[in-house]
């Protein structure tokens, strides 16, 4: 009962940012993040773990340079890491992107409903989260830094995405 | 090859082609990331274009892009027309190369990484994946 109404409130969408700096708010957070992390490797609830496959597998394709035959460079070890956090970050019920590499050698996140529905976010390895949305007619990009959670900005667009 | 000599100016409505050497450029549903068209660092995206060509020369120059420096793999082509690289506000120039006269690149990219994604997806949602012919990828 404890962990359904944990995962029930962990599912929505931007959990707070901050989890207060009392020894016991940090003990809530830290309990919190532990059972996060569990119902992430959880097959029926949270991200498919076929993220860190996906992950896993467009870092291993871009392990060298001229991936592309394009001069593309290979994907670093901190931006392979920082992707990863990314991925960990995302709250349950996130639906599951696609993860490709880009030229640059960053990893991209995508969510996609159509051609003209969709979000792209690159990883940096300096932790800049640079993305992209076409939305219908509208369109949306810029950047924000990664601090570990992942910014309400990228957390609106992936609902607009795959809202109806 | 009749595919030298002087080759007339771009024009608008003249179809262009970005030879897809990954798979994951191509979604599942055949539609275009916009990974195959993020730009690389000194900011001239090749693409060839299709004038002059006939589909057996088109698919060799695929196949020695793929070849040319590492040996990746052709999937197909993501074919554009250039009316839809100017509305994203670029340029399409032509930049011959042996092998290649047909060569170009689409060029004046914005410098910040965001509004290159942006206009990758525009130019992604504008394409259409031609699968190389014979071709069971990806």
């Amino acid at each position: 009962m404890i962990v359904e109404m944990t995962a029930t409130a962990l599912i929505t969408f931007g959990a707070p940012p901050t989890w207060g700096t009392s020894a016991e708010a940090r003990f809530v957070a830290k309990q919190i993040e532990e059972v996060r992390r569990q119902l992430q490797s959880s097959y029926t609830l949270g991200l498919d773990r076929r993220i860190f496959d996906d992950l896993c597998s467009a870092a291993d394709t871009a392990r060298e340079p001229d991936w592309d035959g394009y001069g593309a460079e290979p994907v670093s070890q901190e931006a392979f890491t920082l992707a990863y956090r990314f991925a960990e970050s995302l709250p349950l019920g996130t639906p599951s992107p696609a993860i490709t590499a880009e030229p640059d050698g960053q990893l991209a996140f995508e969510w996609y409903r159509s051609p003209h529905r969709t979000l792209s976010v690159s990883v940096s390895p300096e932790g800049d989260l640079h993305y992209s949305a076409l939305l219908g007619p509208n369109k949306a990009y810029g950047t924000e830094v990664f601090f570990g959670e992942p910014p309400r900005a990228i957390l609106d667009l992936i609902r607009r995405v795959h809202s109806a | 090859m009749s595919t030298t000599g002087q080759l007339p100016p771009v024009s608008a409505d003249e179809p262009l082609a970005r030879f897809v050497t990954v798979g994951s450029w191509v979604r599942a549903d055949k539609t275009m990331r916009q990974d195959a068209f993020i730009p690389p660092k000194d900011l001239n995206l090749s693409v060839t274009r299709h004038i002059r060509l006939s589909q057996e020369q088109f698919w060799i120059i695929g196949q020695a892009v793929a070849n040319a420096r590492r040996h990746t793999t052709l999937f197909g082509s993501a074919d554009l027309v250039v009316f839809a690289v100017a509305k994203s506000g670029l340029r399409v120039e032509p930049a011959p190369i042996p092998g290649n006269p047909q060569h170009a690149h689409i060029t004046g990219w914005p410098l910040d990484k965001p509004a290159q994604k942006n206009i990758a997806q525009e130019l992604a949602a504008a394409s259409t994946f031609v699968p190389l012919p014979g071709d069971t990828h990806p």
